[in-house]
């Protein structure tokens, strides 16, 4: 157990000076998988034994004849379902994709590869990653580790169960509107969803293109702003990414802050009124509390726009989701019914037997919201409330370093509890949406607890400030005190 | 709001079962209700934001890549005939 609870920046360097066998630590990885998985169902594919063995194996000899090199040589990491992996199967947590099995890797995927990380297994999500409790998957919803009857949040609420479970230090997720950060407070785990064009897109399994950013997630900063310096570079597969080199997140972590006078930090009104609850508001004044102080100024502020993000949100995904969903014909891949008849009773039919309730259902709002009578007064109307949001960003960046709120509005809540009420369910994303219409940065780290269930702190910068945002989470981290948590299992 | 639902599945094919129209029947009338929110805020002469980060226009040259090959093209495919995938009649 002592090996896995090692945080990853630590891990690899043990690994390279022999000071840890690659072997032994697939082996103790393995082991707890086999411990553990039936409690928590946290993977939908795990690579087998001999398999991973031999990759160790090959590592081990690299090292001896001092070839080994990478930032994350030897280091397991998981890697949530709808990320293309090479010759193993990526499912997206559909039926649809259920036997897919990808003839390339991702972007983030090959950077893994290069910096000599090991890929253990693929993390279960929400179907497509609709959801914001793992619960809409074709392969059964994931349990929290903090608490098997509750969620572990979503849609990366299996990358989020590995890290609190101690089978891995580093996972990836994506987030189109908190789906990295929900799971990562959640479980008491810390997720970033990167400023958007930050993190190559190409082989992530397309839901909502304008939204959506893979993200780093793991049991501290540190280990977050490691994983970021390995996934994040521009790519040329990518016609949305950033152009230009990035910085060394590591190093600017290592580095004191330089900001004119004190830090000052937002906490957003509208992120701390209805909704929240009186639990999750508790902790996260209790945290601030902690915080501020020593040259951190905290003062309140106001973003009115924020109070339609939820809508705009949903508006936006759902349109980009029927689209994007489309190809879903059952001609070139994926499932396809098997019946006789012309296209679109073949089409119709696939996707009736393929796609899942929650699928349907914003694929069904997405064609409502594109149509024709509907185009201006949803999706038209919803891209312009993103502008206002945006403006209301930039005005508070000029006045605060960073943004700060809850980043779920409630508790980790029970499985089932919510899940035949999707408005209930579209309502936990109400404090993460924001950041994804927005494309600014944003992390979530742990605030506190209330009993054994985790609260998370939401910290937003202004785009392209990872290394300010990673900075004042290490501090907060510092201050806070909870970091490298594992849940007792 | 039936007929709007049946319109939809149509738009989108998919296909609904009865159990599921019953359910989005009474689904897209409060989610309609939840985006209808959105007519209280002024958006008047506000311009749609498509794309958070302003970008120009990315191209690469010109020059062909490496393909997949025809097998590996081919191996996901649920039916596939002489090298093509095969597809429902159209007609």
């Amino acid at each position: 157990m002592d090996v896995l609870s090692k945080p990853a920046n630590e891990l690899g360097e043990l690994i390279l000076s022999g000071a840890i066998s690659i072997v032994d630590l697939i082996d103790k990885v393995y082991e707890r998988i086999m411990k553990l998985e039936s409690k928590v169902n946290a993977i939908i594919t795990l690579r087998s034994r001999s398999d991973l063995l031999k990759e160790a194996e090959n590592k081990e000899k690299e090292i001896k004849r001092g070839a080994a090199k990478g930032l994350l040589f030897g280091v397991p990491v998981a890697v949530k379902d709808n990320i293309s992996t090479k010759g193993i199967r990526t499912t997206c947590g559909s039926k649809i994709l259920e036997n897919y099995v990808p003839p390339y890797d991702a972007t983030v995927v090959k950077l893994l590869k290069k910096e000599g990380a090991i890929i253990i297994c693929k993390t279960n999500m929400d179907e497509f990653a609709m959801g914001s409790s793992t619960e809409t998957s074709y392969f059964g919803p994931t349990r929290n580790p903090w608490d098997l009857e509750r969620v572990p949040g979503g849609s990366s609420g299996g990358s989020a169960a590995v890290l609190a479970a101690g089978i891995v230090p580093l996972a990836l997720g994506s987030d189109t509107g908190g789906s990295v950060r929900c799971p990562a407070a959640f479980t008491a785990t810390v997720g970033l969803k990167p400023t958007y064009g930050l993190v190559s897109r190409y082989g992530l399994i397309a839901y909502a293109n304008s939204l959506e950013q893979i993200g780093p997630m793991a049991r501290n900063v540190t280990d977050v702003a490691l994983l970021l310096n390995v996934i994040s570079k521009y790519d040329e597969n990518d016609g949305t990414s950033i152009p230009g080199s990035r910085p060394d997140y590591m190093y600017s972590l290592s580095n004191p802050y330089h900001i004119k006078g004190s830090l000052k930090v937002g906490l957003v009104v509208e992120m701390m009124g209805e909704g929240v609850s009186d639990e999750v508001r508790k902790v996260i004044l209790r945290a601030l509390d902690k915080i501020s102080g020593e040259g951190i100024e905290i003062e309140e502020v106001s973003l009115s726009s924020l109070k339609y993000a939820l809508p705009a949100y949903y508006i936006i995904a759902m349109s980009e989701a029927s689209s994007n969903l489309a190809r879903y014909d059952g001609v070139r891949y994926g499932f396809r019914a098997k019946i006789d008849g012309d296209w679109n009773k073949v089409y119709m039919e696939t996707r009736a037997q393929g796609f899942g309730l929650e699928v349907k259902r914003r694929i069904i709002m997405g064609t409502f919201a594109l149509s024709a009578g509907y185009f201006d007064q949803y999706y038209l109307r919803a891209l312009k409330v993103r502008t206002l949001i945006l403006n209301d960003f930039r005005r508070a960046f000029k006045k605060f370093n960073v943004l700060v709120g809850p980043t779920m509005p409630i508790l980790p809540f029970k499985i089932g509890e919510k899940i035949k009420d999707p408005l209930a369910m579209y309502m936990c994303d109400i404090e993460t949406v924001s950041a994804n219409l927005a494309g600014i940065p944003a992390i979530s780290i742990p605030a506190g607890f209330i009993g054994n269930l985790p609260v998370g702190l939401q910290i937003m910068a202004p785009p392209l400030h990872e290394e300010l945002l990673l900075k004042i989470s290490k501090i907060f981290e510092d201050k806070i005190g909870l970091r490298n948590l594992i849940a007792p299992l | 709001m039936e007929k709007l639902l049946e319109h939809l599945s149509w738009l989108a094919r998919v296909k609904l079962c009865n159990y599921e129209r019953k359910l989005l029947v009474n689904d897209i009338a409060k989610i309609m209700e939840f985006f209808n929110r959105l007519g209280e805020i002024d958006v008047k002469d506000v311009e749609p934001t498509t794309h958070v980060i302003e970008l120009v226009s990315v191209f690469r040259e010109d020059k062909p890549g490496k393909p997949l090959s025809l097998d590996k093209a081919l191996k996901n495919a649920p039916s596939k005939e002489g090298g093509f995938f095969k597809a429902p009649r159209i007609l």
